[in-house]
């Protein structure tokens, strides 16, 4: 006997729905309905087959806001399939082809949408902020900028989707901070090959206003890697002149640390980390750190108290070690906040 | 996303003042001893528990008389302890990632079974790993429910940070501390390096046992079977590599046909691992820094095996017995300085071959304080009122310590220490730039021309900090208007108009400085 199993009712939306319900303010309800759902490549087949007509139906004059609506639906969409594979690299004959799945794909959907306006708004260029937000959350660097073995794979299948947001926006030094980082970290941990390319950006970065903080304190992580010592330490003090940013801040201070213990400067490192732990108090990065520091030193006791501390915490401090590689996914919550406050007018 | 999916793997072991040991293979003991308090390194008397293996598998009766311990190179007199007599704290540390989330009933059952064999006298904890450590149940008796509800994390494994703090961690006096953790040792977060885990291990309290097993109750899966979801990134690397390359699968003109995948389609983020640096020669089958970390504390190395059932519970049976079964030395130490590091060697004279696992030594604090306390505000003395009033955003009292500098000279030194003073509250910054506009303000206001020069240099020194990252918000544009108010040449018609603004804008900005309630 042959039984049809039906899919489960769980997997199943009906986007047109979820629209209505998100351009009309329901946002933290259809972002848990995404949490749950799995099939992304259903999600995106309903959007390309029903997002054109439920754009047009609120009239011309509620067309933009309908289309804005629309592809942050995607992106919130791309955002709960994270920790799906975005990218499969094929290998057949010589070639390695490449299948893009549906996340990445929902992104450049909602990309499509916003790129049809000749002139771009303001709220375009908090929406491909969010895309970073989203895409350095999941890693998903290659999608950014493409693969770093373009020479021996299908260039043409290659998205590249900060390309768009620098055509639309050439002057956002962000987007321009956003390639180095994803050019650092798509081959992290070698600093060699796409190393170079990141650090060019950083280099030509570092003195900016907007962006020349974080750019400098990355740049001179690149350095400590590098065993580039003195160098490090300059860039480390140039961040916490050029940004307040308590991340950028607390990477400085919690580098510094590192480079002093590999420099065998222990009490400097140790004043270092002290320092880390004052811009994110229990922060566990500068608090394992120090307290490995502290019982080398033979101080055992307050190394046990302080990882104590750290293990304690409630909630858990952003790290921002933790969120390195992460980068821009800091500012989701800022970013999709003013997305919805533009969609709710 | 490219985080690498680990569910495993791996077991680590850690003792409290004693290290660790397994059980004689013979499993019996010498002598039985009455139940014994078990004290720290930190008060006289030393604990140092000890595991035998005969060269056949078997060693026979053993009492104190048989041991021949040294504690920097001085003989001690020691006696033999019931380690079934001392309660243990048992630690379990485990990869708790989102990957895993499938497998939460799989990972509460394991860790129910573990807690299952525990004595009611002894206490468990969950540490959970993933791009953090956390507590998941704190310390408590075996007997309470121990589900364990938090697979939110990220892929990113800080592995090494968990065996880091679990190793720092100091065990209770009167108990010994045994830490399991569930790990395939593929590190992609930590700030601790495997050389620091040994480090650490080698001063530890505890006594380190590793372990590759599963979480899953599947077990691993053989040779040519489908790679699991929960397996490592490395075994999904493995087997990718050896994977022989399948013709036919693509679609037409040879692009990709997401229906009918390859062999070797893989996503490329599967071969990422970050921040990971494994040792020369490393295969996935090794674990040498772990190995060299355990051995320094006492323990062991449980490597994966074929045909071996591998999950936690079970190893788990195994290491507990051997730990409870411990012999357990005891001596007060004679003939050596007390403090500073204790070098430990174990011997038995009559059995030249048995195999001996102690730890290698144990740390006895300085007294002295840390060499370098750093004050949680910079040591800065002419601006002390006006960073104390900044620092409860108090509006008058920040411009009382700015009057109270008197003379152009006194307001020239205090901005001079304001700017030195740099980065005073680096959680709340827009304290600083308040603070500095008001200096600003003060400065600009009188008829120096060098104090003025001071003033606009120092707008112009913040105009560039006072932004957020994403461009500038209310407080940022209130700040930027406030200040391009006051570095404009006041208009005489204006008079006290002017001052009325400006005043109503450092309100404002007072407001906007405050965190959102």
């Amino acid at each position: 006997m042959c039984l049809a199993v039906a899919k489960p009712a769980a997997d199943s939306v009906v986007v047109k729905a979820l629209l209505d319900r998100y351009a009309a303010g329901d946002f933290s309800g259809v972002s848990a309905t995404l949490d749950h759902t799995k099939d992304f490549d259903d999600i995106l087949k309903q959007l390309k087959r029903d997002g054109p007509k439920w754009m047009t139906a609120g009239g011309p004059d509620d067309r933009a806001r309908r289309e804005l609506a629309a592809a942050t639906f995607a992106l919130e969409a791309a955002r709960a399939g994270e920790l799906e594979d975005w990218k499969l690299v094929q290998n057949w004959m010589t070639l390695e082809n490449i299948y893009w799945h549906a996340p990445p794909q929902l992104i450049e959907w909602g990309c499509a949408l916003l790129l049809k306006t000749p002139t771009p708004q303001p709220i375009e260029r908090v929406w491909h902020l969010a895309v970073l937000a989203v895409v350095d959350r999941a890693n998903d660097y290659e999608f950014l900028i493409g693969s770093p073995w373009d020479g021996r794979a299908n260039p043409k299948d290659e998205i590249k989707q900060l390309n768009h947001a620098i055509a639309r926006f050439p002057t956002e030094r962000r987007f321009a901070l956003a390639q180095g980082i994803a050019a650092e970290w798509r081959l992290f941990p070698t600093t060699r090959t796409g190393a170079k390319e990141a650090q060019q950006i950083f280099e030509t970065l570092k003195d900016d206003a907007q962006v020349g903080g974080e750019a400098a304190v990355r740049l001179g992580f690149m350095q400590l890697r590098n065993r580039r010592f003195p160098e490090a330490l300059a860039l480390f003090d140039a961040a916490e002149e050029r940004s307040r940013e308590p991340f950028v801040v607390y990477l400085a201070r919690y580098f510094r640390g590192q480079t002093l213990e590999r420099q065998k400067n222990p009490d400097a490192a140790e004043r270092a980390y002290r320092s880390a732990l004052l811009v994110v108090p229990r922060a566990q990065s500068a608090s394992f750190a120090l307290s490995t520091l502290l019982a080398a030193r033979g101080h055992r006791a307050e190394a046990a108290s302080l990882v104590d501390a750290a293990l304690a915490a409630r909630p858990l401090p952003m790290d921002p070690w933790r969120a390195y590689g992460e980068a821009d996914a800091r500012f989701w919550p800022e970013l999709i906040e003013m997305l919805h406050a533009e969609i709710r007018r | 996303m490219m985080r690498p999916r680990v569910l495993l793997v791996g077991i680590v072991v850690a003792a409290g003042v004693m290290s660790v040991v397994a059980t004689p293979v013979s499993g019996r003991r010498a002598e039985s001893q009455t139940p014994q308090a078990v004290f720290r390194t930190n008060t006289d008397l030393v604990t140092v528990p000890v595991f035998v293996k005969g060269s056949d598998g078997r060693i026979g009766s053993l009492s104190a008389q048989d041991f021949v311990l040294t504690d920097n190179g001085v003989p001690q007199r020691i006696e033999m302890v019931d380690g079934e007599s001392i309660p243990a704290d048992v630690t379990v540390l485990m990869e708790t990632g989102s990957a895993i989330e499938d497998y939460r009933k799989g990972v509460n059952e394991q860790v129910r079974r573990i807690a299952a064999m525990m004595r009611p006298t002894d206490r468990i904890e969950v540490l959970g790993i993933d791009d953090y450590v956390h507590v998941l149940v704190p310390f408590g008796p075996p007997t309470r429910s121990l589900a364990v509800g938090t697979f939110t994390g990220g892929g990113m494994m800080s592995v090494n940070d968990a065996l880091v703090a679990a190793l720092l961690r100091e065990p209770s006096a009167d108990r010994r501390h045994l830490i399991i953790a569930l790990t395939d040792t593929i590190d992609t977060m930590s700030t601790a390096t495997m050389a620091t885990v040994r480090d650490v291990a080698r001063q530890s309290s505890s006594t380190l046992v590793v372990a590759w097993i599963t979480l899953s109750e599947d077990g691993n899966p053989g040779i040519g079977q489908p790679v699991p979801p929960w397996a490592t990134a490395s075994e999904r690397l493995d087997r990718h590599i050896k994977a022989p390359v399948t013709f036919g699968a693509p679609g037409l003109l040879g692009h990709p046909d997401p229906a009918r995948p390859t062999a070797r389609t893989v996503p490329a983020r599967q071969q990422w691992t970050p921040h990971y640096d494994p040792p020369k020669g490393r295969t996935w089958m090794a674990f040498d820094p772990l190995r060299e970390a355990a051995a320094l504390t006492g323990g062991s190395v449980h490597p994966p095996g074929l045909f071996v059932d591998r999950n936690a519970s079970t190893l788990f049976d195994k290491i507990y017995a051997e730990f409870r079964q411990n012999f357990i030395l005891r001596y007060l130490p004679t003939g050596v300085a007390r403090e500073g590091w204790h070098d430990l060697a174990v011997t038995i004279p009559r059995s030249p071959d048995a195999e001996i696992r102690a730890r290698r030594g144990y740390l006895v604090e300085a007294t002295a304080p840390s060499a370098a306390p750093v004050p949680t505000a910079p040591a800065v003395t002419t601006t002390d009122a006006l960073i104390d009033a900044a620092g409860s955003m108090d509006l008058p009292a920040m411009r009382r310590a700015i009057a109270a500098a008197e003379t152009p000279e006194g307001l020239t030194k205090l901005i001079a220490d304001f700017q030195k003073a740099g980065n005073v509250w680096p959680t709340a910054p827009r304290r600083e730039f308040l603070a500095a506009l008001l200096l600003a303000d003060a400065a600009i206001s009188t008829s120096s021309e060098p104090l003025r020069a001071d003033g606009l240099s120092l707008l112009r020194r913040y105009r560039s900090l006072v932004r957020s990252p994403l461009g500038p918000d209310a407080f940022d544009e209130e700040w930027l208007s406030t200040a391009s108010t006051l570095a404009d040449p006041p208009l005489s018609f204006l008079g006290s108009d002017r001052r009325t603004d400006i005043n109503r804008r450092f309100t404002r900005l007072v407001e906007l400085a405050r965190p959102a309630k």
